[in-house]
């Protein structure tokens, strides 16, 4: 479980999140949604640890954890997997050895191990025979699941989806949102979407957090909040917010 | 005027240890990862090959003409004065203690420094950096670390292969072109010759080593806003590098050559 307690943070004088609170549960898809800016992917890096709140606690599996250490956020971290924006692949590494980074960092697995569990994560984003790829030779949507796989190599308990369908085309962000569910279900994981694509989270999620003006401005699931506090929804799908 | 001059040095001071305290603080924190060498063993060898192996090419042939443009001057400006065997001696000493190891880490800022700044810099601007973390990957036992220990170790063994390039290439042209035998060459050398002098020089490449592979990792896990930053980040790599090794070359000199 993931719990957001009061978190504050800033940058120089730049107040990006004002307070937030929110409880992921396990097993649950929960989609932040918000505009361009609204401190959607600052709040993903404070559940790692890379950004620290300035007030307030973010608490994973009761660690809190902006008091651990350096070798437990690192463990903490291996119970994660992200899959950034840019899906951030080493460039210097083909799809292979980008998806078997963390198994040959974290686990000890021999060679044959290793290219089974690889073959495996990318029959799950529907990339078999992809492994010899370079970077620069994917599409943007192969990228991102690329990034995908990788980031479900080690099995993790949590997906961060940081702007899974940004930069796609609608066809592509349809897949990358199947996907998503799929995975959900298939893997019986806890994941956390940030998205500005209301379509995205509406089909996808179990709940949705509306961030607004560095806090939640609504929360339930996509047929509340678009039923309950609807104008919130709808201002933001008009671009009012 | 006065006012606006002092505020602008003191910011200028203030920046200078600012950015010092953070290189200390990468320095300390790769020390500190030393102790996960064997885990990060295949980065170390992978970067031993690209920052020493790599560069022996590059400063095998500029080492070649500085032997040689050290050979021919020194031999026109002791003509008439002193005897020409002294050349060998000059040119064997010069490039012991001074040329081979500061001139080539001078290109070296330029090829190994500016490299990694680039390297880790669009790392760092592209989220790469970021992905190491939530992996549970320390960025500085992956990046800063192996790339410091490749320095370090590299750096003397790439300056000793610059030395006997740079003499060699002395050695012909003070042959071929200056009138000096083979044998006088040769016992210029010999008389000149002194081990501490080996060890001056690989002291220092040692060193520089170090402060160019800290000064490029420091800069590259620094860089912010996209491609231009990863331009200033590999220029600010080769101008503080370039100086830092030119300060360091006095400091050097005059502490280990008083020492011994």
């Amino acid at each position: 479980m993931i719990e957001f307690k009061e978190v504050h943070k800033s940058f120089d004088e730049k107040k990006v999140l004002r307070g937030i609170n929110l409880v992921v549960n396990q097993s649950e898809l929960v989609s932040i949604l918000g505009p361009s800016g609204c401190g959607k992917s600052v709040t993903l890096k404070h559940i790692i640890g890379i950004l620290k709140a300035d007030d307030g606690e973010v608490w994973v599996d009761g660690k809190n954890v902006g008091a651990l250490g350096r070798n437990e956020l690192q463990e903490l971290r291996k119970h994660f997997g992200v899959l950034f924006q840019s899906a951030a692949l080493f460039d210097s590494m083909t799809v292979k050895e980008n998806v078997a980074f963390s198994l040959r960092m974290h686990r000890k697995m021999s060679e044959a191990e290793i290219d089974k569990r690889v073959a495996e994560c990318l029959e799950m984003v529907e990339l078999s025979g992809s492994e010899a790829l370079e970077p620069d030779e994917l599409s943007g949507g192969m990228r991102k699941r690329v990034g995908l796989a990788r980031a479900i190599a080690m099995r993790p308990d949590y997906i961060l989806y940081d702007e899974p369908t940004t930069g796609l085309d609608p066809k592509t962000a349809l897949v990358i949102g199947d996907l998503i569910v799929r995975l959900q279900k298939q893997l019986k994981i806890t994941s956390i979407v940030v998205t500005h694509d209301v379509q995205l989270a509406l089909d996808i999620s179990d709940r949705i957090a509306l961030f607004h003006d560095g806090k939640v401005a609504a929360e339930g699931t996509p047929a509340e909040v678009s039923r309950g506090d609807g104008k919130l929804i709808k201002k933001f799908m008009e671009g009012e917010l | 005027m006065f006012n606006n001059f002092f505020y602008f040095l003191g910011r200028r001071g203030a920046r200078f240890f600012y950015h010092f305290y953070k290189v200390y603080g990468y320095l300390w924190a790769a020390f500190l990862q030393l102790r996960y060498l064997h885990f990060y063993r295949r980065q170390v060898v992978e970067q031993m090959y690209r920052i020493g192996i790599g560069s022996i090419p590059l400063i095998v042939g500029l080492s070649l003409f500085t032997g040689m443009a050290t050979s021919i001057q020194t031999a026109y400006q002791i003509s008439g004065f002193v005897p020409k065997y002294v050349v060998g001696s000059i040119v064997l000493q010069s490039e012991l203690l001074e040329l081979a190891p500061t001139l080539m880490a001078l290109v070296l800022a330029g090829r190994v420094g500016a490299g990694i700044a680039s390297e880790i810099g669009t790392m760092k601007v592209s989220e790469q950096v970021d992905a190491l973390e939530s992996m549970g990957v320390d960025p500085v036992g992956y990046l800063v670390m192996p790339r410091l220990v490749a320095g370090i170790t590299m750096f003397p063994i790439v300056i000793i292969f610059a030395i006997v390039i740079a003499v060699s290439g002395g050695y012909y042209v003070a042959n071929t072109m200056m009138g000096v035998t083979s044998a006088d060459f040769v016992k210029g050398m010999k008389e000149a010759f002194r081990f501490k002098d080996v060890w001056v020089g690989l002291i220092k490449a040692t060193i520089y080593g170090g402060i160019i592979t800290l000064i490029g990792s420091y800069m590259g896990m620094e860089t912010e806003q996209g491609a231009k930053g990863v331009g200033i980040a590999a220029t600010a790599t080769v101008v503080s590098a370039s100086s830092f090794i030119l300060i360091m070359d006095y400091i050097l000199t005059r502490s280990l050559l008083k020492f011994y």
